[in-house]
């Protein structure tokens, strides 16, 4: 018997391991399979919005006067005034310029004037989703970061019950049974555990924030929240009573072009506006770092006041600026983008391969179950094609808002309860994966009848060409199955079931 | 066993050289992306040409309906209840203690604060992980409350000032 250098592992151990990533799993595993399914989703969040509101106009940039002559123009339409006023400026997946106050949002024209309402309602819910589960925030933000603690447990317990990982990393066993599942799911798991561990640990690290800050601002400030984010993200001052002229606009964001070429400015926000103690920030991203952005501060007058130090504060705030970007992924482009679409997507497929794995397992030991199995297909392929319903009726415009959220968790349980009466995997598998082509290219046409004037154009074409390559793939993906079990059927052979992918 | 050295040196190397060329931070998140799109077509291909499966016969072994007793349900629900609230309420706890315990040591509030945000999440992980991987019942439940208990005390003796 030769040596080996790798670790004994112990079958005990191993299998303590494997019990507590079943636990986790199915406990959670749907609720964690909807997050990884609507993150890998909202990576594109940009295109998404572009794509919903195409007729819209698009700049690479916007002059200081424009921008503040809109920002102007929408302050003074406000009834209630607004706490804090903001331009977003065009972005390279984002063209486009928008002026938002705490209760409306207007797209501004490059010469200033201001054009139509921001509407963007499929994309909303899809964030809204990803971000709170649709639950009341602070409560939705700790439920979505206790998932991403729980991402890491599986994680966690996933290598526990793996002791060999680092020889097995480059073996894919072909054949058939639940050996190739099994890898599927193992080395998917090692080679993109750098992205779902960070992903996840950020994602609980922006979720679990709130609750944190809460807990140590009562056992150390007295309650006060603000005195444990202000050292990072720099303090707000004080609002001053007494109403004053606009603020300067314009001053500040010419200054960021003069004095900060290099930076790329994504917000400007005007706190307490039309009000005494009005000052203004520009948030500016830096190309070569992972941080979100740096605080730039003006006041009224639009001086320079100084930076917070994000970028070049202690390493507690750049490691904090780094959060937000390492999560969602808009530190690199569009090529980090379709990375992150692929390690999304992984994750999916490792989430499901493992449910799938556990089954075959509960079936080899004579403990087949069915309705769960099926129930697990509905929401492993609900999930996308609810999401797709959902995108062909907000672009029908039948319904918007609430009307989404309400049609998604309804639609889903009704798929879920519908999936277990019926106890049957490849039917349930089939009859979902038709619908998902089925809205997928009804999306498409639904959005080619409402803005016929932009199939062609770059807001439209990149969103519609993914969405119709994607039905292409799931259909040809089908035929490959029907094909197969045709093979099967047609073969004469002793074998007692068809064959199941 | 030495080609899986060398490759995994490889990768190592190239990760070094992505830091060094595209900046500290964003280079080695650069070099990690390369390497894991690198491997996953491969994974993903591997899985696509396998051949399809064909389903095992079902076990002749006992299929008849396992009749839990109510004690084992209730068993399950603690456990859920120790992987789930109790491990979360644990780390809060010992996150927090963390955080007092850095700040009477000086150490800057930022980087305080971003060391308790990266623990809270990683201990509610091992916490749960523990629960759920410890076969005795009290055991678990011993170590995932004591933790939490030992911690809260601690805080709430120290935030009265005692």
């Amino acid at each position: 018997m030769s040596n080996s250098i790798w670790p004994k592992s112990s079958p005990q151990r191993v299998a303590k391991a494997l019990e507590a990533h079943s636990i986790i799993a199915l406990a959670l595993g749907g609720l964690i399979y909807i997050l990884a399914v609507t993150g890998t989703l909202s990576v594109f969040n940009h295109e998404f919005q572009r794509w919903e509101q195409p007729n819209v106009a698009e700049m690479t940039s916007i002059s200081p006067k424009a921008a503040a002559a809109a920002a102007r123009t929408v302050f003074e339409s406000e009834e209630v005034p607004t706490t804090h006023l903001y331009i977003n400026f065009p972005q390279p997946d984002l063209p486009r310029t928008v002026i938002t106050t705490d209760t409306q949002a207007f797209f501004a024209e490059p010469d200033g004037t201001i054009g139509p309402r921001e509407s963007f309602p499929w994309t909303e819910f899809l964030l809204d989703l990803h971000y709170y589960l649709h639950l009341p925030q602070i409560l939705g933000l700790t439920v979505v970061g206790a998932l991403g603690a729980f991402l890491i447990a599986m994680s966690i317990s996933g290598f526990m019950a793996h002791p060999r990982i680092f020889r097995d990393a480059f073996t894919f066993r072909r054949g058939s049974g639940r050996v190739p599942m099994t890898d599927l799911h193992n080395r998917l798991s090692v080679w993109t555990a750098p992205f779902h561990i960070s992903n996840a640990l950020t994602g609980a690290v922006l979720g679990l924030a709130s609750v944190l800050a809460f807990t140590i601002a009562s056992v150390s400030f007295a309650g006060d929240i603000d005195r444990v984010f202000d050292p990072v993200f720099g303090a707000e001052p004080a609002s001053v009573d007494g109403n004053a002229q606009l603020a300067e606009i314009a001053a500040p964001i010419t200054h960021m072009q003069q004095n900060f070429p290099d930076l790329l400015p994504t917000f400007f926000i005007l706190h307490d506006p039309g009000t005494a103690g009005q000052h203004s920030t520009i948030v500016a991203e830096h190309s070569d770092r992972l941080i979100f952005g740096e605080y730039y501060n003006f006041d009224a007058a639009g001086a320079y006041q100084g930076n917070v130090g994000i970028s070049d504060g202690t390493i507690g705030q750049q490691i904090i600026g780094s959060v937000y970007n390492i999560h969602f992924g808009n530190w690199g482009g569009l090529s980090v983008k379709l990375a992150y679409l692929v390690f999304g997507l992984a994750l999916c497929v490792i989430i499901a391969s493992g449910m799938r794995v556990y089954f075959i397992r509960r079936r080899e030991k004579g403990r087949a179950a069915p309705r769960l199995e099926a129930g697990w297909q509905a929401v492993a392929w609900g999930t996308p094609t609810i999401l797709a319903f959902i995108l062909f009726i907000s672009m029908s415009g039948i319904v918007t808002g609430i009307g989404l959220v309400i049609l998604f968790w309804v639609g889903l349980f009704v798929i879920f309860v519908t999936s277990l009466s019926m106890a049957n995997v490849e039917r349930v598998r089939r009859l979902l994966q038709a619908s998902l082509i089925f809205f997928l290219l009804g999306s498409v046409c639904a959005h080619a009848v409402r803005f016929p004037d932009s199939v062609f154009t770059v807001a439209t074409g990149q969103v519609s060409l993914a969405l119709t390559i994607t039905a292409l793939f799931l259909t040809t993906l089908k035929f490959r199955d029907h094909r197969n079990n045709r093979e099967y059927r047609d073969a004469p052979s002793d074998q007692t079931t068809p064959p199941v992918r | 066993m030495w080609l899986l050295a060398v490759a995994w040196l490889g990768i190592f190397i190239s990760l070094m050289l992505w830091s060094v060329t595209s900046g500290a931070d964003k280079g080695a998140a650069l070099g990690i992306i390369a390497v894991i799109l690198a491997v996953t077509p491969f994974i993903f291909a591997a899985s696509l040409l396998t051949a399809p499966r064909q389903e095992r016969p079902i076990s002749n072994r006992s299929q008849a309906p396992v009749t839990k007793a109510r004690t084992v349900y209730l068993r399950n629900v603690w456990v859920g209840m120790l992987i789930g609230p109790l491990s979360g309420l644990a780390a809060l706890a010992m996150s927090t203690l963390v955080f007092t315990g850095l700040r009477v040591f000086g150490v800057d509030h930022s980087m305080n604060l971003a060391v308790v945000s990266i623990a809270f999440p990683s201990f509610w992980a091992a916490l749960a992980v523990f629960a759920g991987y410890e076969p005795r019942l009290l055991h678990k439940s011993a170590w995932v409350i004591g933790s939490g208990m030992l911690s809260g005390v601690y805080l709430i003796i120290s935030s009265l000032g005692v």
